[in-house]
């Protein structure tokens, strides 16, 4: 009998692992060195790979001084005869139609059923495969076509990972609501980039409305964002001089003749909501309030050009990265920036968006900036826009209750309209991120 | 001392409302406009009720508490403030973000006003008369100065009031007020016009009465605003 051996014991008869291949490798440098006097040659390095393995010659390599090699250096260690790429491309063609038939089996056999769901299931690399064989679309357009179609570019350039803005778009292109197709194309530029968008949308709106949405995927434009940043501000309330924050984020495109500016508005339900409050009425109420009040009123000016300010809110519910969240309860209560409720007016919407492209409120405002307590630490620009003296130029005498101005900033339910200084935030960004070089400053104005 | 609690809204019209409790429980509840935290909503002015002693010194321990927690950071001036004074020291918060203490003082503190309300000491009561009229009252024991007069009228659901804000953009009536509001001595005057409803489930009529009052605590004064919104049903 063969007395048994402990696992790290080795027969005199087995050759040494690891260490015993180094030393190989090694030896085998060495003799090159030797051979050649000088780095290591192509040939050098190949017969090494077969003798030591990859990593020990990597380990080597890395140890040789740098030299660029010539062209006639360069190998392909895994190069193969003609007949083998013969044979290895005869096995990926039939790959790909053992791909293809698989893909087409349920639509051409099954009558569709499971067909998406299993081209949204493979892999990324076998969809984008789908995606360039014109055989496959040939024949998934001899039974599809319209929005049937896109469905099938979609899953096959997503999968099952479509990012929320994929959703939302495919949502408002299977209703035909060319304003919100508008707008998620305007808001998210990825979009314009989908499969198939082009052709859905000329088969699903008619006439201007499909012109007018291919114009917007053909746009180009310079983008920059805000950032988000918070602000500070100060009011009477209950008698006192509190600090009060809001919060900015948003968007800039600017275009040959218009600055867009964009922001996404995730809306939520709140987590304490028994039901929905978040009604297609309502959005519709605060998209509109928020386009009237705040659309066709501002004009940014410089160098002899004028670009028109055009606010563009889209309210999404799944975006991750928007701009800002807003959290919505059910009834009618007492709203802010990130808190909204399902019956609020429109002009309500129109003033908490304003606070999102920058605005602090205009009511309750001490009379002068010297009021304002340093140790609430505003900024002289933020004293300057808290406070009435820095609002109309003169102060007013000090009063617990505070002086209110009347606009959309303030009390909106006297006057609802804006003020030149309600796109300063804009301004400000614009001026920073998308002035072309040689541009001085721009300024903007009310339009008439 | 006396314990001060008081709730600010935020956009005008704003709530309005303070309580002013006495060590002995002897406290005020004043209101320019309670919406939406205190119903009924119809109604502004001053009570006057005796809370009693363990209930003041209850307040004044949650107070106490609420004192001494730690301030969280500032909210957004839409949603008003809460505040709260007690032995010379004073803290406030955002109602959207109140502390654990804080949200407890504002629990008694609601229950104690809700008391309160049951005396009223000199308030104005507002009655839709019918969509084009309201009638105004004080139901309180002592006379109430009241100037000023803008009177709307608006649409909203018939089971629950409406935002004043809301109703506040409708074109106002302006009615001068007698001066002074005599207890049990009603005063009629027209809306302006309540327009069309903006829902289609808006299904009822609602007066939105603004007015200034005199509020019977001379360092509350010497006028405060009043919202009262009346209708429904």
């Amino acid at each position: 009998m063969t007395p048994a051996r402990a696992p790290a014991e080795r027969s005199p008869a087995e050759p040494p692992a690891a260490a015993p291949a180094l030393g190989g490798a090694e030896t085998a440098v060495a003799a090159a060195h030797v051979a050649h006097g000088r780095a290591m040659t192509p040939a050098g390095v190949l017969a090494l790979q077969r003798a030591a393995g990859n990593a020990a010659v990597g380990r080597l390599l890395a140890r040789q001084p740098a030299t660029v090699p010539a062209i006639d250096d360069l190998i392909d260690p895994f190069e193969h005869t003609p007949e083998e790429r013969a044979q290895l491309d005869a096995a990926v063609a039939r790959g790909k139609i053992e791909l293809r038939e698989r893909a087409l089996a349920p639509l051409e056999g099954g009558g569709g059923v499971g067909f998406l769901g299993r081209l949204r299931d493979l892999q990324s690399g076998q969809r984008g495969i789908l995606l360039a064989d014109q055989d496959f679309w040939a024949r998934v357009r001899k039974r599809l076509w319209g929005m049937s179609l896109w469905a099938v570019q979609l899953a096959l350039q997503y999968g099952n990972r479509a990012p929320s803005e994929i959703h939302a778009l495919h949502a408002a292109v299977h209703e035909g609501n060319w304003s919100r197709t508008r707008d998620l194309i305007m808001a998210y530029p990825s979009l314009k980039t989908v499969e198939g968008l082009r052709a859905v949308v000329a088969h699903r709106f008619a006439g201007k409305q499909a012109e007018d949405l291919a114009a917007v995927i053909a746009e180009g434009g310079t983008r920059a964002e805000s950032g988000a940043s918070d602000y500070s501000e100060v009011h009477y309330k209950a008698g006192v001089l509190k600090e009060y924050v809001g919060t900015r984020n948003f968007e800039l495109v600017r275009l040959n003749t218009q600055l867009r500016v964009i922001v996404r508005i995730r809306l939520r339900n709140d987590a304490s909501n028994t039901g929905n409050a978040i009604t297609d009425k309502a959005v519709a109420r605060w998209e509109d309030g928020i386009k009237r009040r705040w659309n066709g009123k501002f004009r940014l000016r410089g160098g002899g050009k004028t670009l028109d300010v055009w606010f563009l809110p889209i309210f999404v519910y799944h975006d991750d990265a928007a701009h800002h969240d807003v959290s919505v309860l059910p009834g009618d209560d007492t709203s802010s920036e990130h808190k909204w409720y399902e019956e609020d007016s429109a002009n309500t919407a129109a003033h908490e968006f304003g606070h999102m492209i920058g605005n602090p409120d205009e009511y309750d405002l001490p009379g002068s900036m010297a009021e304002i307590p340093a140790a609430l630490g505003l900024s002289d620009a933020e004293k300057r826009r808290s406070s009435w003296e820095g609002l109309t130029g003169k102060p007013a005498a000090q009063t617990n209750a505070g002086y209110d101005m009347e606009n959309l900033m303030g009390l909106h339910f006297k006057d609802a309209s804006v003020r030149a200084r309600h796109g300063w935030d804009v301004l400000e960004v614009f001026n920073a991120k998308l002035r072309l070089p040689g541009e001085a400053a721009w300024t903007i104005e009310l339009k008439k | 001392m006396t314990l001060e609690f008081r709730a600010a809204g935020g956009r005008p019209p704003a709530s309005h409302e303070v309580l002013l409790v006495e060590p002995t429980g002897d406290a005020w509840y004043l209101t320019g406009m309670s919406w939406p935290a205190q119903p009924p909503f119809d109604e502004i002015g001053a009570y006057r009720v005796d809370l009693g002693r363990a209930e003041a010194e209850r307040l004044a321990a949650d107070a106490r508490a609420a004192l001494d927690a730690p301030r969280g950071r500032p909210g957004p001036a839409d949603a008003g403030l809460e505040l709260v004074r007690l032995d010379g020291r004073e803290s406030d918060w955002s109602p959207e973000h109140r502390p654990p203490p804080a949200a407890r003082l504002v629990e008694s503190a609601r229950t104690a006003i809700a008391a309160a309300r049951e005396h009223p000491w000199s308030v104005v009561q507002a009655t839709l008369v019918d969509p084009t009229r309201v009638r105004l009252v004080n139901r309180g024991e002592h006379p109430l100065e009241v100037e000023g007069g803008e009177l709307r009228a608006g649409w909203g659901r018939g089971t629950r009031t409406p935002s004043p804000l809301r109703i506040a953009e409708r074109p106002p009536r302006e009615s001068p007020l007698p001066g002074t509001l005599e207890p049990g001595r009603p005063v009629e005057a027209e809306l302006g016009p309540a327009g069309t409803a903006e829902d289609d489930e808006y299904d009822a009529v609602y007066a939105l009465v603004h007015l200034r009052w005199r509020p019977p605590v001379a360092a509350e004064g010497p006028w405060l605003d009043g919202w009262l919104v009346a209708g429904g049903a």
